[in-house]
């Protein structure tokens, strides 16, 4: 009985120290940016002025500082300029259209509140769309629109520090992408607080760094597709139905992240798709359906690399979906899940490297001290089939291995429960990877 | 103990005996038991596995409760299959030459039919069938016509299901792809054929970078003439669109009857010229966040099309763009995310829309369409002036399915089945509360799927094929090119859930959409009346009844007046000059159930099949001189390998 639902509730309990799971209240920690500091030698433009008319009499590489109050929107930034100003100085929509629209080489909107958009999503109407190279978006806050940030066929943009919040009163469906990339690349996406959208997307958009942003309460917290070369790191994802999904890529580094509390129609940690070279290290997988799923080998040449992950809490912590070849799995931490690995389709995951990992149903011993069990950590698979026929098999779930098979054994003699993975060094101790993440 | 429908379940129970007590049972059933059990140990099998093998297996003789026509992909062909056996049972002969069915290799009748897919002068000897339909009559299947559109080279054919045979292939070089065909009206009226790809219409020219002036699309609606079993491409029309990608279609049905739907991807306008500076064509398509769902009032149409308001171009009536607008025939509505699916509810209230980037099925309710149509409450119109209607307005909810959610099939229990690409998995929703109840996995990367009766007003549920685009690991490794697999599932498994079953996999061509029939509504000939010409099923010019066969010469021509019996040839010397135009008339004159022959000539690329009752011409020039072997390719008796004869083709002087 260790592993009824009181022992899960304990466990949960442990595994939740120093990690805030509220549904309601997330963490700022992840994302906690300073506010842009007013340019010097700004010209001030007031509410009751015309930002648009400012803007287009700004020289090249002027500055604007709005001064609180509402100033009408939509505009266009087809020039140089860097528009400032405080959250109290909002640039609101006029009803239909994207609010902010940058189509500038350089241009910077810096701190101000972007309030509401058109309703279209058919025109991807949104509050800052950014077109141009070296574009910054920085400490911005944008409420009651329904795209967020969009950057489309943009270099070295930066999207930094900016509070965009969706509708939490919207379904998911019926909500904006939060802050997107589509044909961008080398650009930075940090430090952004993200809350009740839809997705953050990186679309046909290389080179570029997702990191430190607080992504909570939306669907797919981060979207990498057709987006090699990328880094996401440091970000938390809390409630989201998706962590990050990577998608048709390679190379890309998913590091020191934290998805915690996803739960709803796909309830996954972290998706990886038909792509190669991708590294997942030291990232917190928590309170998840599936903790990470894997669908598609790499190709040739190429790999998946899960190293030195923490994956605890999930119904299923590793689901391999459709082979499991080129992948390794050295150092996680695979604990409190329901089900520790599940190939789909019968299938194994013999063909994966495990090594070095920490198994908490592992049962064996350390006599030489080093650590590492002396007996190979083997997991045998009970079919979802077997359970639905003999309810009684549940109370096995993700009991011991040898219980399982033994239990198997004595009710279904004629079943052999086929071995889904070994790893031949397994972790005595859990390595703490949660401890140590932000 | 007599009823054989027994037995599986006694196996079944002897099964779960031998499982569950741990003791061996006695007496004869223990042989049973454990024989079983044996068996279950040597091929390392499951009691699920067993149970599956139980409702799958049929053994010889049993015919199968349904038949599925699956689309050949690009074999050009259609695939008939049974259910729950997932036993192929036929391959149709469609657009491409198929040997065994005689199919284009010197009879005339297939021969004139591949004929008429000529496009451009050039004829075109492939397809890439995508979605099958089978002719409705009130909303369901009739069990007498199938249609099934080309792809590549836009076309649809006509199946006559009496013989299951192709009777017609009509092409229009108005557009120059489509993807969305065949879909039927309810009383099968129309067959639906959307372009996919715009182009300039009538086969113009006209520079790419002219996209957004020159490229359109057209949604035609091809006339269906039930009692002749042809379409008519004078009575068809189209009506012109935008030059986005229009994708799959479905008509609408009971409440929503006179009205068809149609997805459009990329209203970006995108074209590619990745080498041109553009992004890529998938990138530019993948832009915004919503295409349009069109809304076409076909019934208008019809209409307006009968009143002369339209163009003729390459041979077919348009409603031009401004016409449709201008008679309400045609609305957007914003939907969500590259949509693929748009699947009309059987009761005819809602379409269900899936988006590839999605993980949500949007649910328009066609009452909400209706009331913003008649109230002209439009939010804004697209660069074209078509009304866009609001999208929140327009949507009953949402569902949140899953990743990737492509296709809708229904059962008769209130319940969807969509497909999910991205999680290669089967979601189970129920259609009123808007909630999935289950989800099965599907190997892998499923693309459309196909419930019994799934596309009709009384679906029946029962069978679901997951039809999966890739096979991975599932079968035996035959090299680099691998089946398609196609996976039955049953939906009424333990407790109502969904179990997978069986995979088949289909070793030619990648299939895309298929229909599944209850097999009692198809009611085929078991061989033809003697004589009998397929394509016009009636008595052919030419047959030949016993005893009159001949060979008449006027002057060049030499018809050949032929029969076919086991096993022999009438005449079996076919004497000729060289550089004769020769006439064989072949009928075959048995009336027995699959005694079919074949009649193939050396060296003259000729092979017919000839089934019981059937009449063939086939007509060649005797150009090379020599003696000819010609022989039955169709084991028919003892003497098959004596069913033969020459071909004496004297020099010319």
């Amino acid at each position: 009985m260790s592993r009824d639902e009181g022992a899960r509730a304990v466990a949960v309990a442990a595994a939740l120290a120093g990690l805030a799971c509220s549904r309601t209240t997330p963490s700022v920690r992840a994302a906690v940016a300073d506010a842009p500091p007013r340019p010097a030698g700004c010209v001030a433009v007031d509410p009751g002025a015309s930002l648009q008319a400012a803007i287009d009499a700004a020289p090249e590489g002027a500055a604007l500082c709005l001064v609180p109050g509402r100033h009408a929107g939509p505009i266009r930034v087809s020039r140089r300029v860097t528009l400032w100003g405080p959250r109290a100085a909002a640039i609101v929509s006029g009803g239909g259209g994207t609010t902010v629209d940058i189509a500038a080489d350089g241009a910077e909107l810096l701190g101000v509140t972007v309030d509401g958009s058109g309703r279209r999503f058919d025109l991807l109407d949104a509050a800052v769309r950014v077109r141009g190279a070296g574009v910054r978006v920085e400490g911005v806050a944008i409420v009651r629109a329904t795209f967020g940030i969009l950057v489309e066929k943009s270099r070295g943009a930066a999207v930094r520090g900016n509070v965009v919040t969706g509708n939490p009163d919207a379904t998911v469906g019926m909500r904006g992408d939060s802050i997107r990339l589509w044909e961008t690349t080398d650009s930075l996406v940090e430090r952004n607080q993200v809350l009740d959208g839809r997705d953050v997307v990186v679309w046909y958009s290389a080179r570029n760094r997702i990191v430190h942003n607080l992504i909570a309460r939306s669907r797919y917290g981060t979207h990498l597709m057709y987006s090699s070369d990328c880094e996401v790191a440091g970000n938390r994802y809390e409630a989201d139905v998706v962590g990050a999904f990577i998608m048709y890529s390679h190379r890309v580094r998913v590091r020191g992240n934290v998805v915690v509390g996803a739960a709803a129609s796909a309830e996954m940690g972290v998706g990886i798709k038909d792509s190669g070279d991708v590294t997942l290290e030291r990232n917190g997988l928590v309170h998840a359906g599936i903790g990470l799923y894997l669908d598609g080998n790499p190709p040739p040449g190429e790999a998946v690399r899960i190293d030195g992950n923490a994956i605890r809490l999930c119904d299923a912590a590793v689901v391999f979906h459709a082979g499991a070849t080129r992948v390794e799995l050295t150092g996680n931490e695979i604990a409190d899940n329901r089900v520790a690995v599940r190939v789909d389709g019968r299938g194994d995951a013999l063909a994966v490297a495990w090594d070095g990992n920490y198994f908490d149903d592992y049962v064996g011993y350390d006599l030489d001290g080093d650590g590492i069990g002396d007996l190979p950590y083997e997991l045998r698979s009970l079919s979802g089939e077997l359970v639905g026929r003999y309810p009684n098999l549940a109370f096995f779930r993700g009991s011991p291995s040898l219980e399982l098979t033994d239990a198997v054994t004595r009710l279904v003699p004629l079943l052999q429960p086929p071995t889904l993975l070994r790893d031949a060094r397994p972790r005595m101790r859990p390595p703490r990877i949660l401890e140590s993440l932000p | 103990m007599s009823d054989p429908r027994t037995l599986p379940r006694l196996a079944l129970a002897l099964l779960l005996a031998a499982c569950s007590g741990g003791k061996a049972p006695s007496g004869a059933a223990a042989g049973a038991g454990s024989g079983l059990a044996d068996l279950m140990k040597a091929r390392n099998l499951s009691e699920a596995d067993v149970q599956a093998a139980l409702k799958t297996y049929t053994p010889t003789g049993r015919h199968d409760d349904y038949v599925m026509f699956a689309s050949g992909g690009h074999s050009g062909q259609v695939i008939v299959i049974g259910l729950p056996s997932m036993r192929i049972l036929k391959y149709i002969a469609v657009f491409t030459p198929e040997p065994w069915q005689g199919w284009g290799y010197g009879g005339e009748e297939g021969q004139k039919v591949l004929d008429e897919g000529t496009r451009f002068g050039h004829a075109i000897r492939w397809a890439d069938t995508h979605h099958p339909a089978l002719s409705e009559t009130a909303g369901d299947y009739d069990g007498q016509f199938l249609f099934i559109g080309d792809k590549a080279n836009p076309r649809l054919a006509v199946i006559d299901l009496r013989d299951f045979s192709t009777k017609q292939i009509v092409t229009t070089e108005l557009i120059g792809s489509d993807h969305g065909a065949a879909f039927v009206t309810p009383n099968t009226d129309y067959v639906i054929e959307p372009s996919q790809y715009p182009t300039p219409l009538g086969g113009a020219y006209a520079d790419v970078k002219e996209f957004n002036e020159k490229y359109r699309g057209v949604a035609i609606f091809w006339k269906f003439d039930r009692a002749k079993g042809r379409l008519d491409p004078a009575r068809s029309f189209a009506v012109e669109l935008p030059p986005y990608m229009q994708d799959l279609s479905d008509a609408g049905k009971l409440d929503s009857d006179g009205w068809a739907f149609f997805n459009s991807i990329d209203t970006e306008r995108a074209y590619g010229g990745d080498q041109e500076g553009n992004p890529p064509l998938e990138s530019g398509a993948s832009q915004n966040d919503m295409d349009y769902l069109h809304v076409v009032n076909w019934k208008k149409a019809e209409e307006v099309a009968a009143a002369g308001k339209v163009d003729t171009i390459a041979g077919m009536r348009v409603i031009r763009l401004p016409t449709a607008i201008a008679e309400g025939i045609l609305y957007f509505i914003p939907e969500p995310k590259s949509p693929h699916g748009v699947d009309v509810t059987p009761d005819g209230k809602d379409i269900v829309v899936g988006g590839k980037l999605d993980t949500h099925g949007t649910v328009y309710s066609f009452a909400n369409i209706k009331k913003l149509i008649d109230a002209k409450k439009f939010d804004g119109k697209d660069p074209y002036g078509v009304p866009i209607l609001p999208f929140k307005e327009a949507i009953r909810g949402q569902v949140e399915l899953g990743l990737g959610p492509l296709h809708t099939q229904y059962d008769d229990k209130g319940f969807a089945y969509t497909s999910l690409f991205l999680e290669s998995a089967v979601a189970k929703w129920s259609v009123k509360d808007l909630k999935v109840v289950q989800k099965v996995s599907t190997h892998f990367n499923i693309g459309h799927l196909s419930t019994a009766g799934g596309d009709t007003i009384h679906p029946e549920g029962k069978y679901l094929v997951a039809m999966n685009k890739w096979a991975l690991d599932r079968f035996t490794p035959v090299g680099p090119l691998l089946p398609q697999n196609f996976q039955l599932i049953d939906l009424a498994g333990a407790g109502g859930q969904m179990e997978l079953l069986y995979d088949l996999p289909i070793p030619l061509g990648e299939p895309h959409y298929a229909q599944i029939i209850k097999a009692d509504k198809l009611k085929p000939l078991q061989v033809y009346p003697p004589g009998t010409d397929p394509a016009t099923m009636q008595k052919a010019q030419y047959a030949v009844d016993g005893g009159k066969e001949r060979v008449e010469r006027n002057g060049k021509d030499v018809h050949v007046y032929m029969t076919a019996i086991r096993s022999h040839f009438t005449p079996d010397l076919i004497r000729v000059k060289q550089g004769d135009q020769v006439h064989v008339h072949l009928t075959n004159l048995e009336q027995a159930y699959d005694a079919t022959h074949g009649f193939a000539i050396n060296s003259y690329n000729i092979n017919e099949s000839i089934e019981p009752g059937e009449h063939t011409d086939v007509d060649f020039v005797a150009d090379r001189a020599g003696v000819f072997p010609m022989y039955c390719t169709e084991f028919c008796s003892a003497l098959h390998l004596e069913m033969a004869g020459y071909l004496l083709v004297e020099p010319a002087r």
